[in-house]
């Protein structure tokens, strides 16, 4: 750790201290050189928010604020762990049936009268989804295959293991209260406050702790202004998501699931030793090998991190539809998982994208399908909006990408 | 040579079989079945109910199964010409392949029997045994105005509308069918229509959003809903449930257990229940008469026309089920059993004498 530091330390002591002001001039900088951020999902959320709000006047009220944030809970949580499949530039298409065995496994064993308790059920679901992601990348790294053709023998596999599990009954109740409980409690409104003020303390309390420590090792540190401002606007964000959900139901606890997902997945992405190397062999895989990484390694656990949020986003969804059918896992899951770490900017070649890509995309995608569910537009409409807004973030992604190249950021 | 060995094997297979098969039949029934996966009835249900049939009448048949690809069951609608076959039952995996088969049948001088779907290209198949599928819908539409009477909901009743998958040709017969009861009391301002989706391929967790959007839309005011099947119907329960919203009469079909176990806990006003048992006796008596040269007219019910020709048929009543008639129409028929369907929460809503058939340790 310390030679590390030592490293990082040589490499930015050229730079100087920044002002506020340079900071800013630096971002817009960068923005214009094609490191866009989550730019263009804030404005694409103003333009849907825009559109829809004119069209119907229900888009825009706590209570729709409140079902938007459970209607993206489910593919959300299976984005996360698309996010570490495409960091290494691989692909996993069986992450929508693979949801649907860990969800239909513990729709099976809490199905009465021989239910077993919720704290084995979820366990071994969430188990069975890592245990799947293992064999997944052991079979990718031993035989040296394509993750596009081993996922996609996992999504015509696992759909049949559904099919087997289910049987005739085509659908099974959940009624286990905590299972249930998952994507439909919701916070009082005190508690609610207390998470939101916590988190934000939390968040300013690291800021603070990491602006000491690199002060106190000579580095250089954000601007206090920038500081300040993050934990400002991080404040307002929170103020207003807890203000608007205490107006309907109170803030779902599966919205906090979320927040919790996305610092954790975050950490191990970028502090852990685990997410540095998962972004070097995606970066250039050989080049990591050459450096002495376990390449091999890194692509297996990568798969049981993605088999094991597609199984914790498969309880999720049982949870909210409160039954699993054979239909589980189907749909639009696989697709929308994947186009939402996609549209919130994590590269499809690998190396480059964050956890929060994953979040962002997803507000995007449920956005668009809860301002259209409003509209009561038929199908077909829906279908092409949906391929349009897809079309549309992958354009901007490509445009930033030359804007790169042009002006050598890559 | 090592590569092709397989392939050899393979094909020296098919012709011991193919020779086998010619030698032991004089006449043949053969079932073409279309897929595992869109249903567990094909397989589970379909397949035994005419095994036993054709088992009991001592008659040669075949079934297979094309897995969902339209390729490979013309293919086997060839093999099964080759075989001997003098009767097919086709159930179809595009109206466009069924009609191929249907030409390459006629032209070997075999009879088609179109069994559930209908081809709706070409001249159209011999026979077509299917449910009643408007009729269906109908049930679902009165099923819904008797329930919404039931529960006492003033006039005007804000009803809800949510059909089967836009691709599937049965859902917009369904839809024909309820439409024809509800659309009148649209029209004399009874009933107030909020809103009419229909979900992409029958996917339940859609229906969720679909019909979470609805009731957004409507402020959350509701007071009766269309669902097309038991699956559908549950997304409705589901979303009110997470909105702390009270049932409302709702619709459904297919008499799964999870939709009897919602009748019985009053989260579902009714379901449609088609006994796959009688639809298959029926096609397969079908079957035997014609590969025996009977005359059959005494089974056919009526005509339907598949655009081009009108098609001899056998059509089956389907039977609505509701929390009065579970125990005389599913339990009685074997298709569902008081064990499957009273566990955990429901046990409480079951009827006495369902518990009292039961194994004491099921009901708890």
């Amino acid at each position: 750790m310390s030679a590390e530091l030592k490293s990082e330390n040589a490499l930015l002591a050229s730079q100087s201290q920044q002002s506020a002001g340079e900071y800013i001039r630096a971002y817009l900088q960068r923005v214009r050189q094609g490191d866009i951020g989550a730019l263009p999902i804030i404005i694409g959320l103003v333009i849907i928010a825009i559109i829809f709000q004119s069209a119907n006047q229900n888009f825009l009220t706590p209570r729709n604020f409140v079902s938007l944030i459970l209607q993206m809970a489910g593919i959300t949580t299976i984005a996360y762990g698309v996010v570490f499949v495409l960091l290494l530039g691989e692909i996993d298409l069986s992450i929508g049936y693979v949801s649907a065995v860990a969800s239909v496994t513990i729709a099976l064993l809490l199905r009465p009268p021989a239910a077993i308790p919720w704290f084995v059920a979820i366990p071994l679901g969430i188990g069975l989804g890592v245990l799947i992601g293992l064999l997944h990348g052991s079979i990718i790294t031993l035989f040296q295959l394509p993750s596009f053709v081993v996922t996609l023998a996992g999504l015509l596999a696992w759909n049949g293991v559904v099919l087997i599990l289910i049987g005739g009954a085509g659908t099974v109740i959940i009624q286990d209260q905590v299972v249930l409980g998952i994507a439909n409690t919701f916070l009082p409104q005190q508690v609610g406050w207390i998470l939101g003020i916590g988190g934000v303390l939390l968040f300013a309390f690291s800021q603070y702790s990491t602006f000491q420590r690199r002060r106190s090792q000579g580095l250089p540190t954000k601007p206090v202004a920038i500081v300040i401002g993050q934990i400002v606007f991080l404040a307002v964000l929170v103020v207003a998501v807890v203000y608007i959900t205490n107006l309907d139901r109170g803030l779902p606890l599966i919205g906090v699931g979320l927040i919790v997902m996305l610092v954790i997945w975050t950490y191990v992405a970028e502090r852990t030793r685990f997410g540095r190397y998962v972004y070097a062999v995606g970066g250039n895989k050989e080049a990591a090998r050459r450096a002495g990484i376990n390449t091999e390694r890194i692509r297996i656990y990568v798969f049981m991190i993605s088999s094991g949020m597609a199984a914790l986003g498969g309880i999720i969804l049982a949870s909210r539809l409160r039954s699993v059918d054979t239909n589980a896992g189907g749909g639009s899951i696989l697709l929308n998982s994947i186009a939402a770490a996609v549209i919130g900017g994590t590269s499809l070649f690998g190396g480059s994208g964050k956890v929060s890509s994953a979040l962002l995309g997803a507000l995007i995608i449920a956005s668009v399908d809860n301002g259209m569910g409003l509209l009561g537009l038929s199908s077909g409409v829906k279908f092409v909006v949906t391929g349009l807004v897809l079309l549309a973030a992958v354009v901007v992604d490509a445009l930033a990408r030359r804007n790169q190249t042009k002006s050598g950021v890559r | 040579m090592l590569k092709a060995l397989p392939r050899i094997l393979i094909f020296s297979l098919m012709l011991v079989f193919t020779v086998a098969a010619n030698a032991q039949s004089e006449g043949l029934i053969a079932v073409l079945l279309p897929d595992s996966a869109s249903s567990a009835r094909w397989e589970a249900d379909d397949r035994r109910f005419f095994a036993q049939a054709f088992e009991a009448a001592g008659v040669n048949y075949s079934i297979v199964n094309a897995e969902g690809d339209a390729t490979v069951q013309i293919s086997q609608a060839e093999q099964a010409i080759t075989n001997g076959a003098k009767v097919i039952l086709l159930v179809n995996l595009d109206s466009g392949s069924g009609a191929a088969i249907i030409a390459l049948a006629r032209e070997a001088g075999v009879a088609v029997i179109d069994y559930d779907r209908l081809t709706i290209e070409g001249e159209g198949a011999d026979y077509y045994v299917s449910f009643d599928n408007e009729a269906v819908g109908r049930l679902q539409g009165e099923g819904l105005v008797a329930a919404v009477e039931a529960a006492g909901i003033p006039s005007p009743v804000r009803v809800a509308v949510l059909n089967g998958s836009p691709t599937d040709n049965n859902a917009t017969l369904f839809k024909n069918g309820y439409d024809s009861v509800i659309n009148p009391l649209f029209e004399s301002g009874e009933w107030v229509e909020v809103d009419d989706q229909s979900v992409p391929g029958w996917d339940n967790q859609q229906a969720l959003v679909i019909f979470e959007q609805m009731l957004t839309a409507a402020g959350g005011e509701i007071d009766a809903a269309i669902a097309a099947n038991d699956g559908l119907a549950g997304a409705v329960a589901a979303a009110l449930a997470n909105q702390g919203l009270p049932y409302i009469p709702v619709t459904g079909q297919d008499a799964t257990v999870a939709g009897i176990q919602r009748i019985l806990a009053g989260q579902q006003s009714m379901t449609v229940y088609k006994a796959i048992k009688a639809e298959a006796e029926a096609a397969a008596a079908l079957a035997i008469g014609l590969l025996r040269g009977e005359d059959v007219s005494g089974l056919v019910t009526g005509v339907v026309n598949n655009g081009t020709n009108d098609i001899p048929s056998v059509l089956l009543v389907p039977v609505s089920v509701t929390i009065d008639n579970i125990a005389e129409t599913v339990i009685a028929d074997g298709f569902r059993t008081w064990e499957e369907i009273c566990v955990g929460e429901f046990a409480a809503f079951c009827p006495e004498e369902a518990l009292m058939t039961m194994t004491p340790e099921a009901g708890s």
